[in-house]
């Protein structure tokens, strides 16, 4: 290990050396400990496309800012500015250093309308995903101060075209109002777009209302079958004159809750039908939710799909995909300000045809048969779609009903029936979250309302497909589409949730590798159906130059893997989106592998509300890495000989090399462990401590094996909290191969029993497992209180069947039945000490006798 | 006869029409001669040798007042050979029909009697005759052998609800002296009842007496079990039905006969347990004889197997000259009222005035006083029918809305749950939930529609508001959930009847898991995001199962039929037969809930506690307004309209002499303390002032507040019904301590009269003192305060105003309480010593510039306070009288 010390770049260090002590000398004697930068909040959150917009960054360690990582294509940064003061309601305020960045972004036209995804880059890593939502309209920032209250008819802004207003909730019961004047059957439309703006803490829960000039409500929601918490609102103005649009929190529990709030007179479809069709398709479509009116609109369907990094034609045997499609009212031209979601399939429609309620109404529905996708409308309470189709004996389908995850207020109920009305029905309410192949988290997943169904066709013959809602509900935006095909096979790589995330869900979801150093990460695999029958290995697509991801084979019966991510010299500092696939491995046993779709699948959480959930999910196919600044101190494990036997423990001796003058704590943890190891509690070395001893132990029935594990290191003392408050820089040893192996020995305890004051003999026998050599040393450890051994500790050689203690019980001594001792075994083995506890046994230990008092 | 003649004056009404019949019937004859024998049983049957019948007569005079005479009746039987006649006993000696004639004084009355198997034993059975001596002796109670793990080790089923385990527990369950069939003398069952063995219960009876002899044969038969088919009992009465003392002390034996499945009657009055619900006015004892206690009303009941039944009680004054005076009766509540008031000797109060009817009818209706411009226009009507008119106006105001919805949402139990948004019971469902009430009110509604459609109530809990009638409760499961729906709309509660017979009701453990069946089905899942619940029935769900024998309980309404409602919704059937206007207990329930809002108290109270030994205490009225509310099509506007209307409400709360320790027959106008959000919305808007709660817009009143979990301390310290059980006892209208210190110390009322504007209005508006009292007086108690208040007021405000030292003393006052005044003076201290100290070491006064116009600035402003608070003297004054105002009796009640 120490070689690796010897062979670091010595030139680089150097530079970069005597720049932090330049900073030290400026700060004052305190070491700046480079670390990721923290991304609270972004405001205003909105951007105008083919504009240049000014927002601002807030959040902590901010200092060094590299640039802005976009999930998105479309936007750039034109320039950036820390802010130190500024003046706020006439006065100057003065913010402290890292704390707020002033970014001029330029959108441009080929940007996407809805959501864009980034992190700031600085020298200390990226920070968290943050959100900014382009709007085909003019940005207006409202107008309530603390001066001028908009809570009053009399104070509302006054809006005259289509606007996205940038505002923000005061005080738990403040409501802004907007003046927009309209001609009689002049659409008003409203989306509010708060909880989908995402913070770490709390749910903006936003309720937004139409009222007329004399102020009666005509039209008001709180929630959208589209946005969940975020609502939308159309209506047709039932006379000229001004109109008032409303917003407030719900539950009057604002907390200085941003918001936006497209607002004109734009169309707000709340539903497309139908809501897919093939890749490259023109569809014909149906606009739903206008208050003017369905429109009917060709669209055309791309002929790719994005997954991860790339963008390809969807294979015959790929699951469909969803696409955001941007809905323009061919009336007035005006863009829906926020996108629909839509599906491409490499498949064609069928569309339903009423009456289809029965199965004997579907006699005149000709028959489809797989891969299709149904499509209708669950058009009045109670309705019921019947589809037919047909199938061979043994035919497997995934049949996925989708309508919540398109934003439809559907939610559906399938079954299959034989057309015949024999047999049994087979039905589905909901999904797990794995099937539509992205890991749990905790929160709201709209697409798990929405079944999937595993069919397997019993005969060959006709089958109904039937589509209901569950409760009953039904209206004439209620699209769903079913999407009938094989299931492929296909595995995902995540990031999994670390006891830290609870408190930081954000926490370590990027690869921020100091320069020349190491980064260690823990991935997981989730699989949409079965668990892919076969090796496999983690393969890392578009890292950054000089960056390389050293992972160890997944096999079915694992659930994570430990992962190192290295920066070798000179690594490219520009941050790049990297993409982890499981790939099947070929070997002599298994020349053609199942083909398998992979890909990374992070589902990033925001609005933390309730108990530990998260009530939104970004998701996100792009693991963003960066090489970072090199760290003030790296991690040397020194790598065990032995192994590890069951039953025992092992400490793992580390040395924090420090570097550039840095003396602050360095916390020392393992992170994966295989399975049945153990470790303690993250160690922390304190200021200008250098070495420790960081003890693993195995239980029983740990699996026998070598594997490939690391250590990880922390700056500061380590412990989870809400709004961490020290810069973190996370780094990881070389990893190291832990063999994890039986035990030497097995010793079983003969019963004994001691009087008060006496002594007596235990006898143990012992089960040689394994042989040694040399003489192994053994303690008799966890003895009751009062009870001695009187050999210190027993030394034996392979031959050794059987080893004597003799005990004695003190007057303190508790009278009674105790368990718990055991035998501590040491075993020299490669000149490594190997322990291992073995046996337990019951000892009584008696009263005196009476009228034999001890003596 | 004085006291018939005055009914003659009655001028119309059921009561006189009845009174004069029996005037004209009586008024020839002398008193004795008035009065009416009446024998209880009206038919004496015998069925064996061991059988008896206990007889009572009773005198009844023309008031209707009841005498026992029992121990003077004389009998003449015409075959003497048939029975033999005791003390009050009849036994059967030989078979045959014949009549016995029952004398007292020239009183007589013939009853048939009825013997047949006089000369044969009938057979000993177990649950007619063994288990109903466990029940007289309190052997199967719940702090006995009736406990869940039964006591010293025997169990008996709670009130005997399960007779097969009984006999099981008794016979087979432990091999050894519980029951010895080869020495029966020794069962521990009767060593143990009779005290000879050490028992905790101690000795229940003794070896000679009846108890003891059925027993004995039990076991002498060998403790048989009860063959098939044995006959139960289908129902008990208790004898006479009714009983009107003159005086205390009077006693009247009452007798228990039961009706068995096979249509026998058998006097069981010796097997009965005998308790009242009210001992103060009438006692009754184990033998069955009632004693007349104290005056008023009461129930005495008996109750033999899972029947309870009750006699009413009535206690008049010794010897009362009592004279129905003269009341105008408005419509058929006043009928009914006087009606049972005539009968107990209470004499209704007077009318209450215009002003003590204008606060009641505001503060019933709205839940906030009048207004000054309110009452002016009140006081001022002349005509006749004012009262009717503004009762109309008040019944279309908004604020009643918010009334009612409040009162729903109590019954409902609008509450959102804290922390735990799975429940369903999030904020974000009960907004819309408790806005679809206010909307249903708004509407006024039938009544029943809106119950329909929540007993129905399905989907999610955001968006269709009546599922969360659902959510509501706090474990879903068919037994609770019924319990608190049998609660709500049927004004019962049923939650005995889940472990064992109600012991003072009809229910059965089969009426509870037949109704709990209904809700078998209910369940919920989670919705799409966290606080969303889905409620959906599961109509394929199976019925609840019997706990005792694991029977399938098929839904069953409770006290009606078992519906058809195979892979149905069963709910659907249940809002049916609930909500039907033929539904009594339905239309009764939500009536007396109404009542109960305008007296303080239901006609049966609790009004969600109803049931046998807790009769209405006005059965007629609460029939007829239930009749009525049904034909009204469960327009509740309609019944407070007859409510408000009836002189019965507008009757004065000063009451007379007989009817001054009347608390349930409404003879007088009930007084009643504020409820906690009506008088803060109260205070609120005396002193025009706004309330803030969480989670409400600008504005909200307390009564508007959508949940009973936005409270605030005034709220809770008076008592508002945190909505978290289905109890109308959750709204607390005691008066204690804490609340008298709140309105004395507490900032409620403080700063709400500091932030009120008309007081130093009216100040400016240079209003006379006497002028200005009587504004305080209108606003806080809608009365003009009398000439000895203004006076006494007046002297003491001018006292106060025109003793300079006094206001100094006053403003001074003001001064320390103000924190910018001290601040002021502080700083002025220290410039001053500042000055002082550099002065003294020589420095030239114009080199300390700076200080002194520090000084001097502090000093304007200082005088400028001071003069401020001189001249707010006079409005703190009349402060502290709307102050004294608010914490009198007589603001927080409505009287």
């Amino acid at each position: 290990m120490l070689d690796c010390i010897e062979k670091a770049p010595v030139s680089r260090f150097v530079s970069a050396c005597i720049l932090v002590l330049w900073n030290i000398a400026m700060l004052g004697g305190t070491i700046a400990e480079a670390g990721a930068p923290k991304l609270q909040r972004v405001t205003p959150q909105a951007a105008q496309r083919g504009t240049t917009m000014e927002i601002e960054l807030r959040g902590s360690f901010l200092d060094d800012p590299q640039g802005i990582l976009f999930y998105e294509p479309g936007v750039s940064v034109e320039s950036m500015e820390p802010v130190t003061e500024q003046v706020v309601d006439g006065k100057p305020v003065n913010y402290p250093k890292g704390t707020r960045l002033r970014v001029r972004l330029n959108v441009s036209d080929a940007c996407p309308l809805g959501p864009i995804g980034l992190r700031l880059q600085t020298t200390g890593g990226l920070s968290e995903y943050q959100r900014i939502f382009i709007s085909p309209f003019a940005i207006v920032t409202e107008g309530d101060d603390s001066r001028i209250k908009n809570d009053e008819a009399k104070n509302a802004q006054l809006i005259t075209e289509n606007s996205t207003i940038v505002g923000t909730l005061r005080e738990a019961y403040d409501e802004d109002l907007f003046k927009f004047p309209a001609k009689r059957g002049q659409r008003i439309s409203a989306e509010v777009i708060a909880a989908r703006l995402g913070v770490e803490r709390g749910l903006p829960d936003l309720h937004v209302s139409i009222l007329n000039a004399k102020g009666e409500r005509l039209k008001q929601a709180d929630d959208s079958a589209l946005y969940l918490q975020d609502p939308v609102l159309s209506l047709a103005a039932p006379e000229d004159g001004d109109y008032f649009i409303a917003v407030r929190h719900s539950l009057y529990s604002a907390n200085n809750d941003a918001y936006l709030l497209h607002l004109g007179d734009f169309a707000r479809p709340t539903g497309i039908y139908p809501a897919g069709g093939r890749a490259g398709a023109t569809l014909s479509v149906q606009i739903l939710g206008d208050p003017l009116g369905a429109q009917s609109q060709s669209i055309s369907l791309p002929t790719e799909v994005t997954s991860g990094l790339s963008t390809h034609a969807l294979s015959k045997d790929e699951l469909s995909r969803d696409i955001q499609m941007e809905i323009r009212d061919s009336k007035t031209g005006a863009l829906a300000p926020t996108p629909n979601t839509m599906r491409v399939s490499s498949f064609d429609n069928v569309l339903e045809s009423e009456p289809n309620d029965t199965i004997e109404q579907t006699a005149h529905i000709t028959a489809a048969e797989f891969p299709i996708a149904f499509n209708g409308i669950i058009d009045k309470p109670g309705d019921v779609d019947c589809f037919k189709f047909t199938a061979k004996k043994g035919q497997q389908v995934r049949i996925h009903a989708l309508a919540s995850g398109l934003g439809s207020p559907v939610d559906p109920t399938i079954w299959i029936k034989s057309a015949n009305g024999k047999g049994a029905t087979t039905k589905a309410n909901d999904s797990r979250i794995n099937q539509h192949g992205f890991p749990t988290s905790n929160g709201v997943e709209r697409q798990t309302v929405d079944p999937v169904l595993l069919f397997t066709a019993a005969e060959d013959g006709e089958y109904v497909l039937g589509v209901e809602d569950e409760r009953g509900e039904g209206g004439e935006d209620f699209v769903y589409r079913v999407e009938c095909q094989a299931e492929p096979n296909a595995a995902f790589v995540y990031i999994p949730a670390e006891p830290e995330n609870r408190y930081m869900p954000q926490s370590r979801q990027v690869i921020n590798v100091p320069a020349n150093g190491r980064y260690n990460t823990t991935l997981s695999v989730v699989n949409t159906n079965r668990p892919y029958p076969g090796e496999l290995e983690l393969v890392a697509v578009g890292l950054p130059e000089g960056v390389e991801m050293q992972a160890p084979h997944i096999t079915p019966e694992m659930t994570r893997v430990a992962v190192v991510f290295t920066a070798s010299e000179g690594a490219s500092l520009k941050p790049a989106f990297a993409e982890i696939i499981a790939r099947p491995i070929v070997t002599k046993e298994n020349p053609n592998p199942e083909s398998l779709f992979s890909g990374y699948r992070q589902q990033l959480v925001m609005n933390s509300f309730g108990n530990n959930e998260y009530y939104l999910q970004v998701p996100v196919e792009k693991l963003g890495v960066v090489v970072t600044e090199s760290a003030p101190f790296d991690l040397d494990v020194e790598e065990p000989i032995s192994a590890l036997v069951q039953n025992g423990e092992m400490p793992l001796r580390f040395k924090v090399n420090r570097k550039n003058g840095f003396e602050g704590p360095v916390t020392v943890m393992m992170e994966w462990k295989p399975n049945g190891i153990n470790t303690v509690t993250p160690l922390s070395l304190a200021a200008g401590e250098v070495e420790g001893e960081y003890v693993i132990s195995a239980a029983r029935n740990a699996a026998a094996g070598t594997y490939l594990v690391s250590l990880t290191a922390v700056n500061g003392n380590y412990q989870p909290q809400y709004r961490d408050p020290t810069e973190r820089m996370y780094l990881s040893c070389k990893p190291f191969s832990l063999k994890v192996a039986e035990p030497h020995l097995d010793a079983r305890f003969a019963r004994a029993s001691v009087e008060r004051g006496k002594t007596s003999e235990l006898v143990v026998t012992l089960n040689h497992l394994k042989p040694f050599s040399g003489k192994a040393k053994i303690v008799l450890t966890r003895l009751p209180r009062g009870v001695e051994v009187l050999e210190p500790f027993r030394e034996i050689s392979a031959a050794d069947k059987q080893v004597t203690f003799t005990l004695k019980a003190t007057e303190d001594s508790l009278v009674g039945s105790y368990k718990g001792m055991t035998l501590d075994v040491t075993v020299e083995e490669d000149g490594q000490p190997v322990r291992q506890f073995t046996g337990t046994g019951t000892l009584r230990v008696d009263a005196q006798r009476a009228g034999k008092p001890a003596s | 006869m004085y006291h018939l003649l005055a009914a003659l004056n009655l001028k119309s009404g059921l009561a006189g029409r009845v009174m004069l019949v029996a005037i004209l019937a009586c008024v020839t004859s002398s008193q004795v001669y008035a009065d009416e024998l009446r024998i209880y049983p009206e038919e004496i049957v015998l069925q064996s040798q061991g059988d008896q019948q206990t007889y009572v007569a009773q005198l009844v005079d023309a008031q209707g007042v009841t005498r026992d005479v029992t121990s003077l009746v004389q009998l003449r039987i015409a075959e003497p050979a048939l029975v033999s006649v005791g003390a009050t006993t009849i036994r059967p000696t030989q078979d045959g029909d014949s009549k016995i004639l029952f004398s007292v004084g020239p009183q007589s009355i013939e009853v048939s009697v009825r013997v047949s198997h006089a000369t044969t034993e009938r057979e000993i059975s177990f649950e007619r005759d063994v288990m109903p001596i466990f029940m007289k002796h309190g052997c199967n109670n719940g702090s006995c052998h009736g406990a869940a793990r039964g006591k010293d080790g025997f169990m008996l089923s709670l009130f005997g609800y399960d007779p097969v385990g009984d006999h099981f527990r008794l016979t087979r369950q432990l091999i050894g002296r519980r029951v010895d069939l080869a020495v029966p003398e020794k069962s521990l069952l009767l060593l143990k009842a009779t005290g000879e063995v050490s028992h905790t219960g101690g000795q229940l009876f003794e070896e000679d007496s009846d108890d003891y002899r059925t027993m004995q044969q039990w076991l002498v038969a060998g403790a048989p079990e009860d063959a098939v088919g044995t006959v139960k009992p289908v129902g008990i009465q208790m004898l006479p039905p009714k009983i009107v003392f003159d005086g205390k002390g009077a006693t009247q034996q009452t007798v228990v006969m039961a009706t068995y499945s096979n249509g026998t009657t058998r006097d069981v009055t010796r097997l009965a347990l005998f308790l009242t619900n009210n001992d103060s006015v009438a006692a009754i004892n184990g033998n069955g004889v009632v004693q007349a206690n104290g005056r008023g009303g009461a129930f005495a009941f008996a109750r033999f197997n899972k029947f309870t039944v009750g006699s009413e009680v009535i206690v008049l004054p010794t010897g009362d000259q009592f004279q129905w005076p003269d009341t105008p009766e408005v419509n058929y509540i006043d009928e009914l009222v006087f009606d049972k008031l005539e009968k107990l000797h209470l004499a209704p109060s007077e009318l209450s005035t215009d002003e003590e009817f204008l606060r009641r009818v505001y503060l019933d209706l709205i839940g906030m006083p009048p207004s000054t411009d309110e009452y002016q226009t009140f006081m001022s009507d002349s005509q006749a029918d004012k009262r009717a008119r503004l009762i109309d106006e008040l019944l279309d105001r908004k604020e009643i809305v918010d009334m009612w919805a409040m009162k729903w949402g109590e019954l409902l139990r609008i509450r959102a749950g804290g922390n735990n948004p799975q429940f369903g019971r999030d904020a974000k469902a009960m907004v819309p939930y408790a806005g679809w009430v206010h909307d249903q009110m708004a509407l006024n509604r039938p009544l029943n529609e809106i119950v329909a459609e929540l007993v129905v109530g399905s989907g999610s809990n955001l968006r269709q508001p009546t599922a969360n009638f659902y959510t509501a409760t706090d474990k879903v499961t068919a037994q609770k959930m019924s319990e608190d729906f049998a609660q709500v709309f049927l004004g019962t509660r049923i939650q005995c009847a889940q472990c064992h017979n109600h012991p003072f009701d009809r229910w059965t453990m089969d009426d509870y898991y037949g109704f709990a069946s209904f809700f078998s089905g209910v369940s919920m899942r989670r919705g799409i995001e966290g606080r969303e619940v889905i409620v959906f029935n599961n109509n394929s769900a199976k019925p609840v199962e019997h706990p005792v024998d694991g029977r399938p309980m098929a839904p069953k309404f409770l006290g009606g039929d078992s519906p058809e409602v195979t892979g149905k919704d069963p709910r659907a059937a249940l809002a049916q037969w609930l909500t039907s206007p033929e539904n009594v207990a339905f239309r009764q329930a939500m009536a007396n809930i109404i009542w109960a809002h305008f007296f303080g108290r239901g006609i049966a109270e609790p009004f969600d506690d109803v049931r046998i030994s807790n009769p209405p205490s006005n059965q007629e009225l609460l029939a007829e307004l239930g009749r009525r509310f049904a034909d009204y099509g469960f327009d509740k506007k309609k019944l407070i309209r007859d409510i408000c209307n009836s002189r019965t409400y507008q009757l004065s709360s000063a009451t007379n002499d007989t009817n001054d320790l009347d608390e349930s027959f409404f003879s007088h106008g009930y007084v009643r303390r504020l409820r906690a959000e009506v008088l803060l919305d109260s205070i609120t808007f005396v002193t025009e002032t706004t309330d803030r709660f969480p989670s409400s817009s600008t504005g909200t009143r307390a009564s508007q507040l959508y949940g009973g979990n936005i409270s605030n301390y005034f709220l809770t310290t008076f008592g508002r019904a945190p909505r978290e059980t289905a109890c109308s006892c959750e709204v607390n209208r005691e008066a204690n301590l804490s609340q008298a210190l709140h309105m004395v110390n507490g900032d409620t009322i403080t700063q709400k009269i500091a932030a009120s504007r008309f007081i130093p209005d009216m100040i400016e508006g240079k209003r006379s003192t006497s002028e200005i009292i009587s504004e305080l007086y209108i606003r806080a108690l809608s009365r003009k305060p009398t000439a000895e208040e203004i006076k006494r007021l007046t002297e003491i405000i001018e006292s106060e105003l025109t003793n300079e030292n006094r206001v100094i003393e006053l403003s001074g006052m003001r001064a320390r309480a103000d924190s910018s005044y001290l601040r002021i003076e502080e700083q002025l201290k220290s410039l001053r010593a500042e000055l002082d100290e550099k002065q003294n070491e020589g420095q030239e006064l114009a080199a300390l510039e700076s200080i002194t116009v520090q000084i001097k600035e502090l000093e304007k402003q200082r005088v400028a306070y001071e003069k401020r608070y001189v001249t707010s003297v006079p409005q703190l004054v009349y402060s502290d009288i709307l102050w004294g105002l608010f914490n009198s009796t007589e603001f927080a009640f409505n009287h």
